[in-house]
């Protein structure tokens, strides 16, 4: 039988189908990726939309007079700073004289007001007997009203805000003396019960220091035993067993290693609860199989040709692992620890064991402080209804991001590096 | 490698002094309705006296009773918070781990309420009516003698008066002090007037705490977590669902949400404080005495609690949704709190 | 054991050779060198060692000498144990796990395989140098330093630049790198690495140095420029070289040995070797390769 001839210009039946299938194949694979990516994009955008309010901060105006009767006690802190506010309020939107009215009055403030300016009189005392005009924070429903997320027209009896407050509002809005600042206290106080005064820096250095903790703890236990397994151990039924069992441990759901912290070291050794030093610990125990593995593939794979060139130039097995295989393999030891640590960052469940879904209303000054984390702040004011707090927690969720995205840039950082400084292992 | 060494020989001794004789902050466990209230004069109490903020646990009434007793030590909680008085079971657990002196304070009210969103007419129940869409078993209308499997699916069908929507409630799941305080005040109060369960109440209480309490798991009645929000977010999303949850959750969405009234009693300050709304409860401190010595800041936090500014007529934690209790039971609690900083 | 079956396609089987003498020895386990394995004054001299990896065999009971500043080829077809002998004689099979070394080989008297005898010293007397460049990731000013740096055989850094100037000037490299000692020896051509890799081994001043096809992956002209730096070296070093390029074993080598299948199947003077070789074997190697 003649072949019949493949014609260069009109592709057969079959090619055709063949193409047909890579196309629609082609397509597939695009469409799932505009999927993933548009989802992922969407969730990102929404939470950044839902944040930006937080960002900022609705302040009044006051005319703050330090008078010197009103600090007849010896203790600055008992001084009645709430009193010095309704004066001011009293000066600008004079004539309420109403017990209730007087109460709405000082509702258009944050309870923060009196607190800064007790903090304001403690940092400098001089401060008394003068007159300052000091922009102070609203409240949370003033500053609802100002970012536009309360409606004016609900009526009055269901609405947060009375008729009074809003007539007040639209006053001092007039004069100038409402205006929207940058939210330093968001990104300076701790935890609070007031939307406007909760900030997220206590959960930031609660994290800070258990990552402290769980890097001090995880890397050299992860790394020390990586490169005994590796470089020293025989290769022998018990090794094998160990790295086995290592492997095994990165797969145990972290809520044991929760319960685990808190049946040894908070009810055995009797450590405080809740403080980043028991975190440390627990999530240290989590991330340190995987800092295991990835530290021993990063020492697989450092090529030979290297140590040998060491030792035959009279190195010893030691010295040939500190100064040539383990500088080599560090990018990726370090990278695997960061990609733990990012992994521990985020972790919730083993510190619900731990007491750290917890109000802590300030900032954890040491190892021993009680103190909760991003993730589980984010979880804290994810439960909280009250007025400002969604915005507050989408406003962590991107701290919580944004902490994500720089531990993932050190880690290709750290690879590109890896990959500069030895060509031949690519 | 030495030096790896020396690392953890000085790690093992540091852990050993971390094991405390003396606490800076207080620790309090306990129901999540009174935990925001906890947390609001913690913030008070840290900002005027300089003293460590309080570390506050919201894990339900059970659960705090059960870590307050477990001990007398620092690792245990100093102060639960309780949405309901401590049993006799819970009393006698507390003794046993040396929990011998224990103050209980009561700080305010607070009423369980039955929330619709504002898209949906004002609902206006009898406690029976609640009992009867939501019991798991309920006597046969026909045969009162027996109990069959609850058929309603609809408010109108219990009671013509109601309107014609599909019965879909949130509530707390049973570890909550919310649930248990809504089963005894609201449940088994309706189930009791029906004569068939008065009987079996006096006869076989068990029982009786079966057919009263038990939920119907036809999807009618859904466990909402701890998580009060989660069922204020569902209710602005679902206009004809209904919510269980404590009176400040409301206070707090107002704006969206509306109580219905029980018995024909709305939930206000007025009526839970006295006690006319039926599901109106009381909110309790539970304090280690014996601890006060050792966590610095205890007798000065109670203090700041029961202050005019904090549980007064006009105090913070009333703005915030407490009902406050009679000027005899504060001035009560001023004198527990004189004689403990005496002390 | 059957030591029968073929070789590489260019190397002639057993069973072409017909009932040649030479061949005919081969057949039987009891194989003998041929030529002159042993001298007068060996500085290195290898007595019936054996080599096992596991259960294998990889070389077979062999003996030879090797001599104060001469320049020893091995030469043969792959697999043939060359590679093996020379990490013997540094003990750098001693990380492989299952390989084990039987026989005695003594430098300056000393058996190296004895319990007593410290590697690291061993190592500095007898340098390597690989078939890939393995420079370390470093400068070449510290890829030169590295050596005396851990045998502390400089007391100030005006010793130590010393010693990497005259390592470099031996190996004929200083010229090209003098200007860009402090930047990274991975940027040198593989030529110009393999150098460096000499000069390294230069550095810790060993008295032999063992070279495992150093030129494999370099070009002509790097090749010879090897060459010509192994040639200079061998005043005052002993050299061994292991070389697929027999070409490169006439050019540089003063004697010449044959291994074939784990055997030594001769040695020699390179002259001889190369003109009238004893063993067909190696006739037959030579010539196919050569012509």
């Amino acid at each position: 039988m003649e072949r019949e001839k493949m014609s260069l210009l009109t592709p057969s039946t079959a090619l055709r189908r063949r193409y047909l299938h890579d196309r629609l194949f082609l397509l597939a694979g695009r469409l799932a990726a505009i999927a993933s990516f548009s989802t992922i994009g969407l969730i990102f955008l929404a939470i950044l939309y839902t944040s930006l309010p937080a960002f900022t901060q609705s302040c009044i105006k006051l005319p703050i007079h330090f008078e010197e009767t009103a600090f007849s006690d010896e203790n600055l802190a008992l001084a009645d700073y709430d009193m010095l506010v309704a004066q001011a309020l009293a000066r600008i939107i004079p004539g309420v004289t109403d017990p209730g009215e007087k109460e709405d009055l000082m509702g258009m403030m944050s309870p923060g007001a009196a607190w800064r300016l007790q903090q304001m009189v403690g940092s400098n005392p001089k401060r008394i007997g003068t007159v300052e005009q000091l922009w102070l924070p609203a409240s949370a429903d003033i500053d609802m009203l100002r970012k536009g997320k309360l409606d004016r027209t609900t009526p009055e009896q269901r609405r947060r805000l009375s008729k009074r407050q809003l007539k007040w509002y639209d006053q001092l809005n007039a004069e100038g003396r409402i205006k929207r600042h940058f939210n330093r206290v968001f990104f300076t106080a701790p935890n609070s019960t007031e939307a406007e005064l909760a900030g997220i820096y206590g959960a930031v250095k609660g994290s800070l220091l258990t990552m402290f903790i769980t890097l001090v703890l995880s890397f050299p236990l992860g790394a020390g035993t990586a490169i005994y397994l590796q470089e020293f151990a025989p290769r022998n039924r018990l090794t094998t067993t160990i790295t086995v069992t290592i492997n095994n441990l990165a797969a145990v759901p972290p809520i044991l290693y929760g319960l685990l912290g808190l049946a040894v070291f908070i009810n055995f050794f009797h450590l405080p609860r809740a403080t980043p030093l028991v975190a440390g610990m627990v999530l240290s125990l989590m991330t340190f199989p995987s800092i295991i593995m990835a530290s021993r593939n990063a020492l697989a794979a450092v090529p030979r040709s290297v140590c040998d060139a060491a030792l035959a130039l009279g190195a010893s097995r030691m010295q040939s692992i500190t100064h040539h295989i383990l500088p080599a393999a560090m990018p990726g030891i370090l990278t695997g620890t960061l990609l733990g640590l990012a992994q521990a960052f985020g972790e919730c469940a083993p510190l619900l064991m731990l007491g750290m879904v917890a109000f802590v209303g300030n900032i954890p000054a040491g190892i021993t402080d009680p103190a909760t984390v991003l993730p589980m702040q984010i979880y804290l004011w994810a439960d909280n209804s009250g007025q400002g707090f969604p915005e507050k927690t989408a406003a962590a969720i991107v701290i919580m991001m944004l902490f994500l995205v720089i531990v993932n840039t050190m880690v290709l950082w750290l690879r590109r590096k890896f990959e500069n400084s030895h060509p031949h292992t690519s | 490698m030495k030096n790896f060494i020396l690392f953890l020989a000085l790690l093992v001794s540091a852990t050993s002094c971390f094991a405390q004789s003396q606490r800076r902050n207080i620790s309090i466990v306990g129901s999540s309705t009174v935990y925001p209230f906890a947390a609001l004069v913690g913030e008070y109490f840290t900002r005027t006296t300089g003293n460590l903020s309080p570390h506050i646990e919201s894990t339900g009434s059970g659960s705090g009773f059960k870590r307050f007793c477990a001990g007398s030590g620092l690792q245990y909680p100093d102060i639960t918070n309780a949405s309901r008085l401590m049993t006799s079971e819970e009393r006698a657990t507390c003794l046993a781990n040396g929990v011998t002196q224990i103050i209980r304070m009561k700080i305010g009210r607070d009423g369980i309420v039955l929330a619709t969103s504002r898209a949906m007419p004002k609902l206006n129940l009898t406690l029976q009516d609640i009992y009867l869409a939501l019991a798991m078993q309920i006597p046969d209308p026909e045969k009162p003698q027996r109990l069959i499997a609850n058929p309603y699916s609809r408010w109108q069908q219990i009671n013509s008066a109601l309107p014609n929507v599909a019965i879909h409630v949130y509530g707390p799941p049973p570890t909550s002090g919310t649930r248990d305080a809504f089963d005894s005040l609201v449940m088994e109060k309706g189930a009791t007037t029906f004569p068939l369960l008065r009987k079996m109440k006096k006869e076989n209480p068990a029982a009786f705490k079966q057919a009263a309490n038990r939920m119907r798991e036809d999807g009618r009645w859904i466990d909402a977590g701890e998580n009060d929000s989660i069922i204020v977010q569902k209710l602005k999303t679902n206009p004809n669902a209904c919510g269980i949850f404590g009176f400040s959750f409301l206070k707090q969405n107002e704006e969206n949400l509306q109580a219905a009234a029980l018995n024909g009693y709305f939930p206000d300050s007025a009526n839970i404080a006295d006690g006319k709304y039926p599901a109106s409860r009381s909110l309790f401190l539970y304090v280690k005495k014996q601890n006060s010595s050792m966590v610095s800041g205890l007798p000065a936090y109670l203090k700041e609690f029961i202050s005019q500014r904090a549980s007064g007529n006009r105090g913070y934690l009333v703005r915030r949704g407490m009902i406050p209790i009679p000027d005899r039971e504060q001035r009560r609690n001023s004198e527990i709190v004189k004689s403990m900083q005496s002390k | 054991m059957d030591n029968n079956t073929p070789g590489t396609s260019s190397f002639p089987t057993i069973s072409s050779a017909g009932d040649d003498p030479g061949l005919e020895m081969l057949q039987h386990n009891d194989r003998q060198t041929c030529g002159t394995p042993f001298l007068d004054d060996p500085l290195i001299s290898c007595r019936e060692i054996e080599v096992f990896y596991g259960e294998q065999c990889a070389l077979h009971k062999m003996s030879l000498d090797i001599g104060h500043r001469e320049v020893l080829a091995i030469i043969g077809p792959s697999g043939c144990g060359k590679s093996t002998f020379l990490r013997c004689l540094n003990r750098m099979n001693d990380s492989i796990e299952e390989c084990t070394v039987q026989g005695e080989i003594t430098l300056d008297g000393v058996n190296i395989y004895d319990k007593n005898v410290d590697v690291v010293p061993l190592r500095t007397r007898v340098g390597m140098v690989f078939q890939k460049p393995n420079p370390f990731p470093k400068s070449i000013y510290d890829n030169i330093a590295y050596g005396p740096r851990i045998h502390g055989l400089a007391a100030s850094r005006s010793e130590l630049d010393e010693i990497v100037t005259s390592s470099l000037q031996n190996a004929g490299l200083w010229d090209e790198v003098k200007d860009r000692l402090t930047s990274t020896a991975m940027a040198l051509s593989s030529g110009q690495q393999q150098r460096l890799c000499i000069a390294r081994t230069l550095a810790v001043e060993p008295e032999v140095i063992l070279m495992d096809e150093p030129c494999s992956g370099l070009d002509p002209i790097a090749t010879t420029k090897v060459e010509t730096l192994i040639n200079n070296l061998s005043e005052c070093y002993s050299i061994i070289l292991v070389t697929h390029a027999i070409e490169q074993a006439s050019r540089v080598s003063q004697r010449t040995a044959f291994f074939h299948q784990g055997f030594l199947v001769e040695v020699g003077p390179t002259a001889r070797i190369f003109t009238t070789p004893e063993s067909r074997l190696t006739e037959n190697y030579i010539t196919a390769r050569l012509t």
